[in-house]
Order: structure tokens, then sequence, then C-alpha cells
């Protein structure tokens, strides 16, 4: 049966969280619910169109999040996102987020780094993130493809002499030349696009040692 | 500097950059004020299969229609609002791309076609429709969508 709309304080915070556009609705339980045992229901629109859509799997449900990432895939719409707090026979009035632009707000995960040592360089081989997927058979989606013009910023640490500098790239190998062997190198890489600002995470710091100089190794000898 | 082209057209990137910031600082407080959630004017069909001559004729009909249409009769409003100075930004922008086009238009750079045309009036409808403020405010919120639109043309 439909709940009695009264005066049941809505949730706070609507907004979308975004990465590679898995696009999560999250919210915080209103100021004088909190620790009670409340439900919350989504709903979600496509801006344009007329009807709210349900979220079967985010009715009355006690989280304060709930994934609409299948129902935003077409990253070329906008959506709105509600969601309402359900006390018994009692709820509060919709709480909406504002309009959701996933190719303007998604933020950009790191790209995937594989890196090679030789003595006195160390090359770079980067993967873009994917598009979030619908299922695991499905073909990836490079967010290269969603953005011509993603570029990766770079940075290496020589741990050693503590010297840290950065690279701006296009394309997805570089090499790092004249660098010290035998030398712990760490690198980080972050994906970024021009044009509107975007949040983008860089990925964790991957170190690794150049290679012993043989020359002298073998002068040693 | 880098630029972006409108088929064999170019315009400097950079104001592209400064349109993206200036609509950024005042997308929330437009689309704010948008209530009618169930009609969008730039309609993601416009750009289905369209080729890259079509992009760019839509774009350059949709300048020249927010120029005349939207930003002149705004102004008023975006000062209430306290959204003037992106708000101007926003147009001075749009005005010298439109200028840049024109002089390329002049000389044949892109042509005109028909299956644009009749997107271009399918949203001029869409935008009749809706009551004075409303559109011009909507028009206004949608402005993502034409910079987007726009970035599909940089090549």
């Amino acid at each position: 049966a439909p709940c009695i709309s009264s005066g049941l304080p809505k949730p706070i915070n609507v907004t979308f969280s975004s990465v590679n556009m898995k696009n999560v609705l999250q919210w915080n339980s209103p100021e004088g619910l909190r620790g009670t045992d409340v439900v919350y229901t989504v709903q979600y629109l496509i801006y344009g169109q007329k009807r709210w859509l349900n979220k079967s799997e985010c009715r009355n449900i006690n989280r304060t999040s709930c994934d609409l990432s299948y129902e935003t895939y077409d990253h070329e719409e906008q959506y709105y996102g509600r969601v309402k707090v359900i006390w018994g026979k009692h709820c509060s009035k919709w709480a909406e987020t504002e309009r959701f632009n996933p190719w303007l707000e998604t933020q950009i995960g790191p790209p995937v780094v594989a890196l090679t040592p030789g003595e006195k360089s160390i090359s770079v081989v980067l993967t873009a993130p994917e598009k979030w997927k619908r299922n695991a058979e499905n073909n990836s989606v490079s967010m290269h493809q969603i953005y011509p013009t993603l570029k990766y910023n770079v940075s290496i640490h020589n741990t050693k002499a503590n010297k840290k500098w950065y690279k701006f790239v296009t394309n997805h190998t570089l090499e790092f030349p004249q660098l010290e062997s035998d030398t712990l190198y760490c690198i980080s890489v972050q994906a970024y696009v021009q044009g509107p600002l975007r949040k983008a995470k860089a990925s964790d710091n991957q170190c690794i040692t150049t290679l012993k100089d043989q020359t002298s190794e073998l002068k040693v000898k | 500097g880098q630029e972006f082209h409108f088929g064999h057209c170019w315009v400097q990137r950079a104001i592209l950059q400064d349109l993206w910031r200036a609509f950024q600082s005042i997308r929330s407080t437009v689309q704010a004020l948008d209530n009618n959630t169930d009609v969008r004017l730039l309609r993601q069909e416009f750009l289905r299969n369209a080729s890259l001559a079509e992009i760019c004729h839509l774009n350059y009909s949709l300048l020249n229609f927010y120029l005349s249409n939207v930003f002149i009769k705004y102004h008023t409003k975006a000062e209430e609002l306290g959204i003037l100075t992106p708000f101007t930004t926003l147009a001075n922008n749009f005005f010298a791309i439109l200028k840049k086009l024109q002089g390329c238009k002049e000389r044949g750079m892109f042509s005109l076609s028909e299956s644009s045309q009749r997107k271009f009036q399918l949203f001029q409808q869409e935008f009749t429709k809706l009551n004075p403020e409303v559109r011009l405010t909507k028009a206004l919120g949608e402005v993502d969508i034409l910079l987007a639109w726009m970035e599909k043309a940089f090549r």
C-alpha cells in the first residue's frame, strides 16, 4: 500500500558518485532519523522523458546508496535520481539530485601501468581505463573511445636522489631515458581530458629498480 | 595553440576551455531553475548517424540561434541570478566562434545540409512550444550538450 506522505524529513546530500561511468546514487539519512530503522526507495529519470522509473533492487533498502550504472549506461543521456525515506506507513517527500551528465561528470580512473626496467631507462606501457560494463561478457569500451583527447600525466620519482619530474603524453607507450642504474624509481600516472574540468584518479605508485650497470660489473671481475 | 575544426574551418581550442569553465560555474544555478525535466531541446538523436559536415552545420545554426534568441534575452535574468560574468564569457565566446564560422561559411568551407536543417527546425519547434522564460532557462541549461557536440566536431 502506498505510504502516507507526512512530515518525515527528506534524505540529504543526494548525489551521483561516478568513476569510469559506474554511476552510484548516494545520500545521507536525514538528521532527525539517524539510528532509526528507516528504509529508502529510489527512482531515476532520463532527462527529457516523462516518467520516473523504479529501481526494484533499491526499493525499501536500508543502505544509503544504490548502483544505477545499468540504468544510466548511455553516457550521452542525462539523468536525475531521487530517494525518499519510508518509516512504517509514513514516508518523506522525494529528495532529488541535480541533473547528472555522466559524460561531463564521471571521474576518470587510473590507467593500467606496465613497467620494464633497463640499465639506464624505464619503459612504460599504459592501458586506458575501461568504461563500466553491464555484464562481464560484453565487449570492453575504453574510456579512450569516449574521450578521444585522453592524455596522461606520468610522474617519476628517483627515490635515491629524491627527485621527481613529469611527462605529459598522448600515446600509451613512453620511455624514461638517462636514468641512474641500480636505482629504485616510483611511477604514478593520471589520465586527463581537455575541455571541462574533470576529476581524475592517479594510479598507485609503482616502484621498480633499474638494472645494474653491466660495464662496471665486468671491470670488478 | 591547438584548434578545433568545423568541417574545414578551425577555431582556437582555448575558446572551448573558457566556454566549459564559464558554463560549469552557472550550471547548477540554471539547471536547478528548469523544472520541465520531461523536455530536452538538444536531443541525442540529432547527432545519431550524422556526418561531420552535418554536426558542423547544426552547431553553426545552434550557435547563431543561441546568440540571437537566448543570450540577448537572458541578460537581465543572469544579472538577477548573480551569474552575469560567466554568462557574458559564454556569450562573447559564442560570438567569437560564430564570427569565425560565418567567414568560413561565406568562403564555402562547410556546406548547408538538408537533414541538419530539418533537425534544427525540430529544435526550434520544441523551443517555441515552451513559455518564454522557461525556454530560455532550459536552452541555457543545455549548453553542456552543445559544447559536447562542438567537442565532437573537434578532430
